[in-house]
């Protein structure tokens, strides 16, 4: 029994262990985290990092609540291939207390220095396929950064 | 034989379908004994909704070097921390999110797309430093400087900015379909729970009770102690110029205004939302008419207040 033959039945096996609402054609597939830079002073954003995985995933939160930025991989051809919508605090809140005795918030300070985060994606198809990317904030439909995907860093 | 690569299969199968599907909380720490992050992560599974859903938590030993923080004189030397070196390992170890336990004896911590608390905190600021993660606000009032940054009238999942019609209403119902698409909760309010007072014509429910704390929740269930979730005014950016009105979904203080206090109702509801719309599974249904334990512990100075809600449903049933 090869590693291949048990990587199909562990996806089979994934697949029918979902409801059927849940499962769409570009749900599931290969699993690709992606480190997302939103520098909030500089008002762009970037895909920093790709780590490619063989690993199989399916992807039930496309659509984050409240989310603010829409995230899309593209081909060659400026083709979508897969697209995401994120919510991304970019403004950091650091929070002290009036004592530590007391629950109560004391002095607080915005920050809108970087910030990083992971996103997921199911790829479904090879991965060298995805070539670029655009990132649009949704609260003003621009486009805040692009770029093209490299080798995990 | 055949009995063996059988059992191989499935526990292959169910190993790939587990670790495929469950969303990974890593929790990187400097403290040497690890202790305070044990202790966020038991504060996460001892805690509702997080504890209905199917997220796996672990603790990541690092170096002091490799969280990047630095101390900040401006708010009493709290860390602030580089994340980038951070976030990427967990991109690379297939974690969902990461959260930082800084070994440091301040009180404090910071909230954006990766929390950081302190070993000197108690482990209910991790859990209001992720709320600020999955786009919750405060809901203490900021300073005047805050509120310049903060408060640009952007609705989350918890506070929202309505500025009620200066005339009033002439009713409740008139009020709703003026303002219920204000209301980023407005789906958890019930029908019965008026969004306005005296008589229909002025805006709120109610106004927050900043004495009063939603009572932590670490059972099974949707809190059920407390005032209904409604629309209560709150005080965040009551510092702004001008003032700007905002709006929490519960009467009781919640654990984005004080860190004892619990979720609240509201809170929850949002918190399941946000969780499901980052793909993140409930671990099994709930099931119908299910009683959540009653909570009367009393925190801090401030004892919480369990009020009889007249408009609650006589049953216990959990919503989807």
């Amino acid at each position: 029994m090869n590693i291949k033959f048990l990587t199909f039945l562990s996806t089979a096996f994934l697949f029918f262990s979902l409801k059927a609402e849940d499962i769409k054609p570009t749900n599931c597939g290969n699993l690709l985290n992606v480190v997302m830079k939103i520098d909030q002073a500089q008002k762009n954003a970037s895909l920093e990092n790709f780590i490619f995985s063989k690993e199989q995933f399916c992807d039930l939160g496309t659509n984050e609540l409240k989310s603010n930025f829409e995230l899309i991989l593209l081909d060659k051809n400026n083709k979508p291939l897969n697209q995401k919508s994120v919510f991304f605090n970019t403004v950091e809140v650091v929070e002290s207390f009036k004592s530590k005795k007391s629950m109560e918030f004391g002095k607080t300070k915005l920050l809108q220095t970087p910030q990083y985060r992971v996103v997921s994606f199911a790829i479904f198809g090879k991965p060298e396929t995805i070539t670029s990317y655009k990132i649009i904030s949704k609260a003003d439909n621009k486009i805040i950064g692009v770029g093209v995907v490299s080798e995990k860093k | 034989m055949k009995k063996n690569n059988l059992l191989k299969v499935a526990l292959f199968m169910s190993l790939c379908s587990t670790s495929a599907q469950a969303y990974k909380i890593s929790v990187y720490t400097d403290q040497p004994d690890q202790s305070k992050a044990q202790e966020v992560i038991n504060t996460f599974k001892n805690t509702y909704p997080f504890n209905q859903y199917d997220i796996e938590y672990e603790v990541k030993s690092v170096q002091a070097s490799q969280l990047n923080c630095k101390a900040d004189a401006a708010i009493a030397r709290l860390p602030e921390c580089d994340t980038h070196a951070i976030v990427l390992d967990a991109a690379q170890r297939g974690v969902s999110q990461a959260i930082i336990v800084k070994d440091n004896p301040i009180y404090g911590g910071s909230g954006g797309a990766i929390p950081v608390v302190t070993t000197g905190s108690p482990a209910s600021v991790a859990v209001h430093e992720y709320m600020h993660t999955l786009g919750l606000s405060d809901e203490y009032q900021y300073s005047a400087s805050e509120a310049v940054i903060y408060c640009k009238s952007v609705s989350s999942p918890n506070l929202a900015f309505i500025e009620p019609n200066p005339n009033g209403y002439q009713n409740d119902s008139s009020a709703r379909s003026q303002h219920m698409g204000h209301i980023p909760w407005g789906e958890f309010i019930k029908s019965e729970t008026p969004i306005t007072h005296s008589g229909g014509t002025l805006l709120g429910t109610d106004g927050v009770n900043h004495d009063m704390y939603a009572t932590p929740n670490s059972t099974g269930a949707p809190s059920r102690m407390g005032s209904s979730v409604g629309l209560y005014e709150g005080k965040t950016c009551k510092s702004a110029v001008p003032p700007l009105k905002t709006w929490q979904p519960g009467r009781e203080a919640s654990i984005m205004e004080f860190v004892a206090a619990g979720l609240g109702a509201g809170n929850e509801m949002s918190i399941a939302k946000a969780l499901e719309s980052r793909g993140v599974r409930r671990k099994t249904p709930l099931p119908e008419n299910t009683s959540s334990a009653i909570n009367t512990e009393a925190r801090g100075n401030k004892a919480i207040q369990n009020e009889d809600n007249s408009k609650s449903t006589g049953t216990n049933t959990i919503s989807r």
